[in-house]
């Protein structure tokens, strides 16, 4: 580069405040999204603390919360309205603050634009905008903890009416629950700004030679994800703006008629609170899909670089992709077997359940095939993308039992669900999360990632999470029902169980304070790590192709031209054991 | 000259670039294409958003207590107004076409001016039925009457407020094809509502 560029780019890069706060660059953003999104991760695990607290220990008196907490913890001891107020919270600010925003906020806009060879997204400003309405989501959601008498909202984080339609129903459904239906507003407006960009972006802006079916699985997934995304979030809006008529215009689309509250009958008429199930579930079924797919393709991409193997069939795990995006729109139902829905409707739900399990299970085969005779070289993110997997199988052999109607109803409610939807949708892409942080840091920061502390930090939550978790199946097999302040006074029968639940609290105690290892690596290396090369991990994707950390601007002009597919790996004939997307097919023999 | 510019103001929606990729680079065609893809992307938000309504609609209609309620014959002079402004957007783009400054003015000022007078007739028409004793409460159906042309208007007055940019910023010879291809962005967005409108008609006028 000559000097004379040199300048010509230095007078690009904008001063502090439009660099790193009001950013329209699609990586400053990016990174806005994740550390945001860790933020809010932290607050929602100290939450999950205090529930296990509660629960292993119900009722006990810890006069360090009390001093802490005076109103929280009157003597010590939670109050009910508090620990319904936390499982609420812990769930809304973990699937959408944290899982949504991280996977597709965070390495959505870092990722796309470099993987498809763009220099930034179709809407820069939209692109900005979105974060700074998912900021005010979150803030508003958090402030009701100090600004809403009575609390932040408590009726659990699918908000089922009558409880979050009546203001006097309990303590959290009066003033939090009308901050919650504002933040998740904020939160859907950013996620369709969001979504409109990524879709967008990957149909219009691929660099020369980047057909559709030579995109990383990475970016196919975030592509089916802002799709889905895009459709599914409407009905949730729908959802809130009746919810917030019903509650503060005297309205009737949820609430049924003969409604008692504080013994005096309510007069809203022939409202039906499964109408509420419906459109909630309409969009949280294929809200599961959103954190799933993306952590799935960078499980792909993590998998084929360490295993020095090109993915195992890449037009079946794009087939699977879009086969699960799809099919994710029709098998909300199984959310609601026991709401007293047909059982002939029941059956179709059942169906079309089981038969997501086959694009998923072709994916575990192909993730299988691809390790199958491979040199694996177990660094932190092949760590994580490989508990990804055994996560992942985990929680789908155990949703083959709840999509089945007749299980389910036993099942429906209890520790079982709480295990899966751990398992397979928090803990899986949770793990997701963290294989793509440990691998794409080095292009974020131009550092390294400790690998001694990433290692530690693996492991200890790899077995602290199956020991959390896995447990609680024989919880919800014995029967034991999930949001239960006091599992021991109120239910004898669940005191023989009550070890279980001390072994789980403190397994994730330690799951907890092992994710402070985590956060001290990503800031630590963010100053001290080991300088990163351009491609530490010898990686196939355009963005390896870039310096690191990278530069402002992605390609200034020059984009690269795409020669195949990004899994040419231990490819026959060439020198080196990888093929990077711009190397020519006559060059392959000779330079690499 | 207007005759050639017609020719080549006809916009390709090409899937890609012939070689793989997409059609890309500073070029005319390609910042339309990314338009239309943002655009569409958004009618089929809104679209799902409509379609979670009716679903609502279906479902809470059948609870037992949902009475017809007052509709005031208002209302098809109001979709009237609503479909002519439709009629109106496409002659001032004719105009844009054929290269008449005031013409494509005086056109798309008129067409601001109807979406006005809808959004007036909406409220006038809340007002009768207030009048008649139907509030938002009072039952389903009058809930629904209200929200749904509530949410219409909201997204209507968006559309307004993209006429008045249009209307003070894009006039300007030498970027006539630009020009050309907001007018028609704005015009998708308006026929959608006007279409959107026609189905909330039949919907709150026949369940």
């Amino acid at each position: 580069m000559t000097v004379d560029k040199q300048v010509e780019r230095h007078h690009k890069i904008p001063g502090f405040w439009q660099h790193y706060i009001f950013s329209t660059n699609h990586k400053v953003i990016g990174i806005q999204y994740l550390i945001t999104a860790f933020a809010s991760a932290l607050i929602a695990a100290g939450m999950a603390m205090l529930i296990r607290l509660e629960i292993a220990w119900p009722e006990h008196s810890w006069p360090i919360l009390g001093t802490l907490f005076p109103g929280a913890f009157p003597g010590g001891v939670m109050r009910p309205e508090v620990y319904a107020a936390l499982f609420t919270m812990h769930g809304t600010l973990m699937v959408f603050f944290f899982l949504s925003a991280a996977l597709v906020g965070g390495f959505g806009n870092f990722l796309i634009p470099l993987q498809i060879g763009a220099d930034d997204m179709a809407f820069p400003f939209l692109n900005m905008l979105s974060y700074w309405v998912y900021l005010t989501g979150l803030l508003v959601m958090l402030s009701s903890f100090f600004f809403s008498p009575g609390g932040p909202a408590s009726a659990g984080w699918t908000s089922y009416p009558p409880l979050s339609a009546l203001k006097t129903a309990i303590a959290g459904s009066d003033w939090g629950q009308s901050f919650w239906i504002v933040g998740m507003a904020f939160f859907i407006i950013s996620f369709t700004m969001g979504g409109l960009n990524f879709v967008t972006t990957v149909l219009s802006m691929r660099t020369r030679g980047m057909h559709m079916m030579r995109l990383p699985l990475t970016t196919w997934a975030l592509f089916t994800t802002a799709a889905v995304g895009i459709l599914a979030f409407p009905a949730l809006t729908a959802a809130v703006v009746m919810l917030f008529l019903d509650r503060h215009f005297g309205t009737s689309f949820f609430l049924p008629s003969g409604l008692y509250v504080a013994g005096k009958l309510l007069p809203n008429k022939g409202g039906s609170p499964l109408l509420w199930q419906h459109l909630f579930w309409f969009l949280g079924h294929p809200e599961v899909y959103i954190v799933m797919l993306p952590a799935m393709g960078f499980t792909s991409d993590i998998l084929s670089t360490f295993c020095r193997k090109p993915i195992f069939g890449y037009p079946a795990m794009v087939g699977s992709i879009l086969a699960i995006g799809s099919l994710s729109f029709i098998v909300w139902g199984h959310h609601m077997f026991v709401s007293g829905m047909n059982p002939y409707l029941g059956l179709f739900f059942d169906i079309t359940t089981l038969i997501i399990a086959v694009p998923s299970a072709i994916k575990t085969f192909n993730w299988m095939a691809t390790l199958w005779e491979a040199k694996i070289q177990l660094r932190t993110p092949m760590l994580f993308a490989l508990a990804f997997v055994s996560l992942f199988v985990t929680g789908g052999l155990s949703g083959i039992f709840l999509a089945m109607a007749p299980a389910d109803i036993q099942l429906h409610d209890t520790y079982f669900v709480i295990s899966h939807f751990h398992f397979i949708m928090a803990g899986a892409s949770l793990f997701g999360i963290f294989a793509a942080t440990n691998f794409w840091f080095p292009k974020m920061f131009g550092r390294m990632m400790n690998e001694t502390l990433g290692k530690f930090h693996f492991w200890i939550t790899f077995i602290t999470y199956y020991c959390t978790f896995f447990p609680m199946m024989f919880l919800g097999l014995h029967g034991e029902m999930r949001r239960l302040y006091d599992p021991v006074q109120y239910y004898t029968m669940f005191k023989s169980l009550q070890p279980i639940n001390v072994f789980i609290s403190i397994n994730a105690f330690a799951l907890g304070a092992a994710q402070l290892v985590f956060v001290f690596n990503f800031f630590w290396s963010m100053l001290r790590g080991e300088k990163a090369s351009a491609n530490p991990w010898n990686a196939n994707g355009l963005e390896w192709t870039l310096s690191s950390p990278l530069p402002y601007e992605n390609w200034e002009g020059n984009s690269p031209e795409v020669q195949r597919w990004p899994y040419d790996y231990s490819y026959p004939g060439a020198a080196k054991d990888y093929l990077p997307q711009v190397v020519p097919e006559q060059a392959a023999a000779g330079n690499y | 000259m207007p005759a050639s510019v017609l020719k080549s103001t006809k916009p390709p929606i090409p899937i890609d670039g012939g070689d793989g990729s997409s059609p890309r680079g500073d070029d005319f065609y390609y910042k339309e294409h990314v338009k239309w893809i943002g655009l569409w992307l958004f009618l089929s938000a809104v679209i799902m958003l409509f379609a979670a309504f009716t679903s609502a609609v279906i479902i809470r209609r059948e609870s037992g207590d949902w009475k017809p309620i007052y509709f005031p014959s208002f209302l098809l002079l109001n979709t009237m107004i609503l479909i002519i402004s439709s009629f109106t957007f496409e002659i001032s783009k004719r105009k844009l076409r054929s290269l008449q400054e005031h013409g494509y003015h005086f056109w798309l000022g008129i067409t601001v001016v109807l979406g006005f007078a809808f959004l007036g007739g909406q409220i006038y028409v809340w007002k009768l039925m207030e009048g008649q004793g139907y509030f938002l409460p009072t039952n389903p159906h009058a809930s629904f009457f209200y929200l749904l042309t509530c949410l219409h208007g909201l997204h209507l007055l968006g559309g307004i407020l993209w006429l008045v940019f249009l209307f003070f910023g894009t006039w300007q010879i030498k970027n006539f094809k630009s020009s050309l291809t907001s007018a028609r962005l704005a015009s998708t967005y308006w026929h959608f509502l006007t279409f959107l409108w026609i189905y909330l008609y039949c919907l709150l006028r026949i369940v």
